[in-house]
């Protein structure tokens, strides 16, 4: 049975190493939705992202239960210097990887890096392409990460804690970022993050993970202000609160 | 009367370039200062200037109103003011248990008397951050993170310090163990009339914990506040900027 472009499916996953560490999970990813899931480490939020994008650490295996994707699959991660080459520079990394994806001359692969360099908000990008990895902040090293997933043309985003390593403020543009394209593009995002805060920020369902297990789903306001389980509780009462801001020019 | 830590005027350069600079801030005894920045305005090197590890280019630092010197510190001088750090494993020496880890300091500081006195102390210490004593005869591997930070602390705790300094104590801890290390501080401050200098670039935490508010930026401070007043109504943009992009969970009024 296939699925729509842009949804994903996961039904009865399983994940083993010498013992099953996810222990059937389900997600149903509707096309252009936001999907969130959180958990604590070592709750098997990652390896499952790991497994939809047949990534998962030599030694772990899928043992169990199905991955059904419509249409492309990209992905990006917590540190993205670990996946950029450190002795090639951004705009050649970008420009080999659009050809390998989409053939024509090296010219036209030039453009394409530049035009994801654009749609990624990198400013100046002329400039940027030609910088190795170690030249540039977190946040446009992420960036640049974010356009080498795009030239993939996905439609399905998976974000590891992508925005984990970075500064609030900095963390704050990405978010604006990914749902902006989620926007523009009707990219559907499965986003993990061990902070229920930035997840609540750009998702419209969350998935609470625990041990290998999705012990709740539902929509963010009612995991928020009605979870069921008492682990989803303790989670949400874990965040710790701060008190609303005074608009500009109050008492 | 002691007033605590104070910091005046306090620069730090790396070659001829300042990264910290004009740095004036008092954290008194029993009160928890948090020190809000992002990556690379100087938090650690500030922890690490107070602590006596990176000497000054200007300034003083002075605890109860003697001056601390900058460079090679006195015994006493480093037993006074403790830094608890990020990741308490890469702090811990994974060759060693606990217990002897605990009893070589008390031992090279003169505390705790002779071999049982010192094992009676250690025990104290470790009930002060909520470990039992039967912890003493184990390795840092054996230990969760949210326990190893609490050995960290006990560990700061045992030279009976007037100051800590804790930097990021609770950035590498899931969220659930965060909150009780986080109340343990607190308590701890309190209990030990200790002025405690808490660095984190997660303003959530500093509300949680902090009686005042500073904001690094580029190596200086652009503001101090109360954490009442910082929280609604921060005086600085740089403040605001920040308070702004912290993402909150919007919670439906009951």
């Amino acid at each position: 049975m296939s699925v729509d472009v842009g949804s994903l499916a996961v039904t009865g996953l399983r994940i083993s190493g010498e013992t099953e560490l996810v222990h059937g999970v389900d997600l149903a990813l509707a096309p252009g939705e936001a999907l969130g899931i959180v958990g604590e480490s070592g709750s098997g939020k990652t390896l499952t992202l790991r497994a939809v994008m047949g990534l998962l650490p030599r030694g772990l295996r899928v043992s169990g239960g199905t991955v059904e994707a419509g249409g492309r699959v990209a992905m990006i991660f917590q540190d993205p210097l670990s996946y950029l080459d450190p002795m090639t520079r951004v705009g050649t990394l970008l420009g080999e990887i659009c050809r390998a994806h989409h053939g024509g001359s090296v010219a036209a692969a030039r453009a394409r890096a530049r035009e994801l360099f654009v749609d990624v908000r990198l400013p100046d990008p002329d400039t940027l392409l030609r910088r190795y990895p170690h030249q540039l902040s977190g946040g446009q090293r992420q960036r640049v990460l974010l356009a080498i997933a795009l030239a993939a043309q996905p439609d399905i985003l998976l974000c590891d804690e992508p925005t984990t390593a970075l500064d609030v403020t900095v963390q704050a543009e990405v978010l604006a970022l990914l749902a902006e394209l989620r926007a523009r593009r009707g990219l559907s995002l499965l986003f993990v993050s061990h902070d229920l805060a930035v997840v609540a920020s750009l998702c419209d369902r969350v998935v609470v993970f625990r041990d290998g297990l999705a012990v709740e789903t539902g929509r963010t306001a009612d995991i928020v202000n009605r979870p069921t389980q008492a682990y989803t509780k303790a989670l949400v009462d874990a965040v710790l609160p701060l008190p609303a801001l005074a608009e500009v020019g109050g008492e | 009367m002691s007033s605590g830590l104070e910091l005046v005027d306090v620069a730090v350069a790396y070659g001829s370039t300042r990264v910290i600079d004009g740095v004036s801030l008092q954290v008194p005894p029993g009160r928890i200062v948090g020190l809000v920045g992002e990556s690379g305005s100087g938090k650690t090197t500030l922890a690490r200037a107070i602590v006596g590890s990176v000497p000054l280019a200007a300034g003083s630092i002075r605890l109860d109103g003697v001056e601390l010197r900058s460079g090679h510190r006195s015994r006493e001088e480093r037993r006074a003011i403790q830094l608890v750090q990020q990741d308490p494993f890469a702090s811990l020496n994974p060759a060693l248990t606990i217990g002897f880890v605990l009893d070589e300091l008390l031992r090279v500081h003169g505390l705790g008397g002779d071999r049982a006195g010192r094992r009676t102390r250690s025990a104290e210490l470790l009930g002060l951050v909520g470990l039992e004593a039967e912890v003493l005869d184990r390795y840092p591997r054996q230990f969760s993170g949210g326990q190893r930070q609490r050995i960290a602390i006990a560990r700061a705790l045992a030279v009976e310090p007037a100051v800590l300094v804790a930097d990021e104590p609770t950035s590498s801890l899931d969220v659930s163990v965060q909150k009780t290390v986080l109340e343990l501080l607190c308590e701890l401050a309190a209990r030990m009339n200790l002025a405690t200098l808490f660095i984190s670039h997660d303003l959530s935490v500093i509300h949680a914990v902090c009686d005042h508010v500073a904001v690094l930026q580029g190596g200086r401070l652009v503001e101090v506040a109360p954490s009442g007043r910082f929280f609604t109504h921060p005086e600085h943009p740089y403040s605001r900027a920040l308070l702004e992009a912290v993402p909150r969970i919007v919670k439906e009024s009951k």
